[in-house]
């Protein structure tokens, strides 16, 4: 499992997974994932486009910082998962509590409106 | 029905014939999860399990063994044998997936609750509404000491 980010100048923060969120894909991403979108209040999408496996272990790790980020007033949303994923999404009604969207601009709009604009 | 030894052994024609299976033993530890990943999807590639299909048969055994690895034993308990069969049937794939772990009938489990926020939304307990979804068929039988859950999945099913 991959994990890699940017920071855009308006203060939205990108973070791309690549491989299998699977449980050893999730405990080789978990803290720095953590890091980059749960320990400060952030505007974050996170690529899902190049997850090809995602299991309820892996939910887990994007639904904890979907959670500490809204109790500190900061918002994650996901970006274009694949049809699989998205099933999982919905399987499992965590598309129903962390927004997903499937095109990048307006992922962008979307964390940004939530936080208010920084910086 | 045709059940190849547990011995690593690759079967000697293709699975795509009906009845055609193969049985696995894996630890009861997570480490075990990705090869037993490896090990289905070759076996669902050769059966011709359209790609679609086998990702959902592949995500229900991740689930299901997941679930006994971290709740079928007291802790303490040691790693057990996980049997992990997979059927070729006619239009459909099936798995069995037996442990030796405390009984449960994962089918008893009520339906998930739409969560009301982020806040308020678990964290876990997704694992058996994943495999409820996307599996055609459950069954589960007590068997002895043995929980035996079994999985169907049509060529041409929920996907």
């Amino acid at each position: 499992m991959e994990l890699t980010y940017e920071d855009l100048e308006d203060g939205v923060r990108t973070v791309r997974l690549v491989g299998r969120l699977d449980v050893e894909g999730s405990q080789e991403i978990d803290l720095k994932f953590t890091s980059l979108t749960a320990s400060h209040q952030a505007c974050v999408i996170v690529d899902l486009s190049l997850v090809d496996f995602l299991s309820s272990l892996g939910l887990g790790t994007l639904v904890r910082s979907a959670k500490a980020q809204m109790s500190r007033q900061g918002k994650i949303v996901l970006l274009a998962p694949q049809p699989h994923v998205a099933r999982v999404l919905q399987n499992t009604r965590v598309d129903e509590v962390v927004d997903v969207f499937y095109d990048f601009e307006q992922a962008r709009r979307a964390v940004r409106t939530a936080s208010g604009p920084r910086g | 029905m045709q059940t190849e030894s547990m011995t690593g052994r690759p079967p000697s024609d293709s699975p795509r014939s009906r009845g055609k299976s193969e049985t696995r033993v894996f630890r009861s530890s997570d480490s075990e999860l990705r090869k037993m990943s490896e090990w289905f999807r070759r076996f669902a590639a050769e059966s011709g399990l359209p790609e679609g299909r086998a990702l959902d048969l592949e995500l229900c055994l991740n689930e299901i063994v997941t679930n006994i690895n971290h709740y079928a034993y007291q802790e303490g308990a040691g790693e057990h044998d996980v049997r992990v069969t997979i059927e070729r049937k006619d239009g459909a794939l099936e798995a069995t997936i037996e442990d030796d772990g405390r009984p449960f009938n994962p089918l008893d489990a009520g339906p998930l609750q739409r969560p009301e926020s982020i806040e308020a939304s678990q964290v876990g307990g997704w694992g058996i509404p994943i495999f409820r979804a996307l599996a055609d068929e459950v069954r589960y039988e007590r068997r002895g000491d043995a929980n035996l859950l079994t999985l169907l999945v049509r060529d041409s099913g929920k996907s």
